[in-house]
């Protein structure tokens, strides 16, 4: 022993906190996923309650397990294994937990907006401005708090997994950022800066990375530190660790384009998407190999212990779905699978296995470790083990069955060439049965993860907290010692050089490919006919964004002969430059909307959104009875008005002040022409013109029809003229 | 509507290229590099998490 060794502790603490918020959020955010697959089943369950209602509960579903399940054992993991891969305590106590408290408290933040309508649409980024602001603010403590506990570490040599928490820290900082810039209109709602074509190049770029560097890169890091501890032997090959971390984090920035493919996207745009997706197997099985293959000798340990059972389902799992994943790149088989319940089950193979699982095995593995015991019941692991298992199967496979069962019915067409189920319920009722499954492995899922809580629960309980656990390790002492070292290795001791490398690669996919559709105006033709929303539609289109519409209803039409039989003519780009934030959707429950507008009379719409079975027998969209009783929001349209205009849609300057008087004029016709036909109240409830339902109606009835060059939604609006003036429309080269 | 966009962006078909050989390029010299080193030359770093706590996990293996 030198007598130059210090002494210092792991604070356990803060890795126990992580640890409980994991188990609750999780348990919470399985929950809230059962209770909206129920609703798909019964589509009454719970009642007609706007704040848990299916549209707006899908983004606290999401949200709750994707930030604050596996964000928490993120958390857990890193905590836990970098002051002990480095040597040293975290940098600072005091970061370490206003990180806690304010990732808790943008957690809490979201299940208090979200419920209430309060949401962005933008898929897996759907919490509001100020919320943005405070992610980005409490992302940064964690940065720092982690980078400095680097910067002073006792071991000079960074291991692996430290890499893939640094292009964590450092991708997710700018995919959240750029994600993110969007103009408030009032506290609660913001519009972003882009629109149609680009928004969602700039979401599904975010969207698809929010996958990669929070879902995957962390986990992976989790993954190279807890398989050698669990099976007490090195990584089956370092060398290989290096070609799979730079090789992940280099293509991974580029394939969020599969998620648009046969969109209105370029095609460029598309093709760069697909074939990145495409190379991505090579390092994700490269890193799911070099997993497995650490266990070769090790494997009756498998069958003993529950940490490795759970790590070998996870990595095995993320073994299937980065196969899944290039697979559904291809635009053949995405042209099937997309917007079909396939996808959910594509991901939750990844959630409930690759992140539960290693997340699981993480609690299992520590909780006895930081509390100085044993694992209460390694047979309640067990049980929780296959419960886990079992429930993910039943959940996968009935999604996989009915997301293609559905999605060819789409597309069938019969020999007299008309489509075989023209009415797309048919095609939703065809595959409740599989629906029904699925709940049921979700509830097999959330069993076995009670268990497992009341199991880790115990484990605490038996032993005593470590609170700081004490460790000693020499300092070290020549920092500019190894000069001569490879330039690899030299790297792997330098970590602010890693990690502006690391910015680096993922910054040339991100320019490369978003740059030029960001920038390019002319990327976007625009159609002359193709006009910015009435006030009126503005306020539809935000009640429409509030419901959360979008999480089943696409507005994006293929360019197939199945999509435009049924729907009408396919989407283009240059409908979509004044549609902030773009709407496609990115899953059909319901049909898609895009054509809707003129489609049913207004009357058909009063019946349809106050009870879906009554135009529509046997449809599992909930009832919207609210929209006929809550009021509009007018005092705020001034502020979108203008929060639109600065982000680029050409309203005059001055129109908020008039706008009100267009929303009115409009809404009063709508009103009006309801009166005419009969529907001046139903089932007792009088239709006013200030009321929901008349705003939701007029901006379903202008979706879609600006391309036909047929109806001015504006001519009729007192203040037609000075809008009119206004527009620049280009012309298509 | 794809002809309009790849006319409206000049040489467009040079990006996916420019990438793909960048790519290939770090790709080959990375793995080459890799092959010269040798297997054992990240030994001691391959070890870290092992030597990072004196309790080991499977004590009744030891």
């Amino acid at each position: 022993m030198s007598s130059t060794l210090e002494t210092f502790h792991y604070d356990n603490e803060i890795v126990r906190k992580f640890g409980i918020a994991t188990l609750l959020w999780g348990l919470i955010g399985f929950i809230v996923g059962l209770t909206i697959a129920l609703k798909l089943i019964y589509p009454d369950f719970l009642g007609f309650i706007p704040e848990l209602s299916y549209g707006r509960l899908r983004p606290l579903h999401t949200n709750a397990v994707i930030f604050a399940f596996a964000g928490n054992a993120i958390f857990y993991g890193v905590y836990y294994s970098l002051p002990r891969l480095c040597k040293a305590s975290m940098w600072s106590e005091k970061l370490s937990s206003l990180h806690f408290w304010g990732w808790q408290s943008i957690i809490v933040s979201a299940v208090l907006t979200l419920p209430f309508g309060i949401n962005t649409s933008k898929e897996y980024a759907e919490l509001e401005w100020p919320i943005d602001i405070a992610i980005a603010l409490i992302w940064v403590v964690f940065g720092i708090n982690m980078i400095m506990t680097i910067i002073k570490r006792r071991e000079k040599h960074l291991y692996v997994a430290i890499w893939f928490y640094l292009a964590t820290f450092v991708t997710v900082a700018v995919l959240h950022i750029v994600n993110s810039f969007e103009m408030p209109a009032t506290l609660l709602k913001s519009y972003p800066v882009y629109a149609g074509v680009q928004d969602a190049l700039v979401q599904w770029w975010y969207g698809h990375n929010a996958v990669a560097f929070f879902l995957t890169t962390p986990f992976l890091g989790i993954m190279y530190y807890f398989i050698p501890k669990a099976a007490n032997r090195p990584i089956f090959s370092y060398r290989l660790s290096i070609v799979h971390f730079w090789s992940l984090i280099f293509i991974y920035i580029w394939a969020g384009p599969h998620h648009l493919l046969y969109t209105a996207l370029p095609g460029w745009a598309q093709a760069l998407g697909t074939v990145f997706s495409l190379m991505l197997i090579a390092p994700s099985w490269g890193g799911m190999l070099n997993g497995l293959l650490t266990l070769r000798g090790a494997w009756d340990k498998v069958r003993e212990d529950p940490v490795l059972k759970f790590l070998v389902v996870g990595v095995t799992a993320y073994g299937m779905v980065t196969f899944e994943g290039p697979m559904l790149s291809i635009a053949n088989v995405n042209a099937i699978a997309h917007y079909s319940d396939y996808i959910v089950g594509h991901v939750h193979n990844g959630a409930l296995l690759w992140n539960g699982g290693l997340t699981f095995a993480m609690l299992y593995y520590i909780t006895p470790k930081i509390y100085k015991t044993k694992l209460y019941s390694v047979k309640l692991a067990n049980v929780h083990f296959w419960f886990a298992t079992m429930g993910a199967v039943f959940y996968v496979i009935p999604l996989y069955w009915g997301g293609i069962t559905q999605s060819l019915m789409w597309k069938q067409f019969t020999t007299e060439g008309l489509l075989q189920y023209p009415n797309f319920l048919e095609t939703v009722t065809q595959i409740i049965p599989m629906y029904a499954l699925r709940a049921v492995g979700g509830t097999l899922f959330i069993i076995g993860a009670a268990i497992g809580s009341y199991n880790i629960y115990k484990t605490s309980r038996q032993g005593s907290l470590e609170a700081a656990e004490v460790d000693e390790a020499q300092p070290i002492i020549n920092p500019a010692e190894g000069h001569k070292e490879s330039w690899h290795r030299r790297l792997e001791s330098r970590p602010l050089q890693m990690t502006v490398l690391v910015l680096v690669v993922i910054l040339i996919g991100g320019i490369v490919e978003y740059v030029p559709t960001a920038l390019v105006k002319s990327n976007v033709p625009t159609i002359a006919s193709v006009k910015p929303y009435t006030p009126l539609e503005i306020e539809g289109r935000d009640i429409y964004i509030s419901e959360g519409c979008n999480n089943c209803h696409s507005q994006m039409i293929r360019p197939f002969r199945s999509e435009t039989e049924r729907y009408g003519e396919y989407s283009k780009a240059g409908e979509f430059v004044y549609d902030h934030p773009h709407l496609w959707g990115s899953k059909r429950t319901g049909p898609d909307l895009h054509r809707i507008g003129g489609k049913y009379p207004d009357s058909w719409h009063v019946r349809h959104m106050y009870d879906p079975t009554s135009t529509s027998p046997g449809s599992i969209m909930p009832a919207y009875p609210w929209l006929f009783t809550q009021d509009m929001d007018k005092e705020t349209i001034p502020n979108r008005i203008n929060a639109l205009r600065s982000v680029g849609v050409p309203y005059v300057e001055g129109y908020e002040d008039i706008a009100v008087r267009d929303l009115e004029a409009q809404a009063e016709a709508i009103t009006q022409s309801l009166k005419d036909n009969g529907f001046d109240q139903i089932d007792g409830i009088q239709i006013t013109s200030d009321k929901e339902i008349i705003a939701i109606i007029a901006y379903m009835q202008r979706l879609g029809i600006d391309i036909k060059g047929e109806e001015n939604p504006w001519e009729n609006l007192p203040s037609s003229d000075r809008i009119q003036a206004n527009f620049k429309p280009q012309q298509e080269d | 509507m794809y002809k309009n966009v790849l006319r409206a962006i000049e040489d467009i078909g040079i990006y996916p290229s420019i990438s793909l050989i960048l790519f290939f390029t770090f790709f080959v010299i990375m793995v080459i590099y890799l092959i010269k080193k040798g297997k054992h030359h990240w030994d001691d770093a391959a070890r870290l998490p092992l030597d990072d706590d004196k309790m080991n996990y499977n004590q009744s293996e030891q």
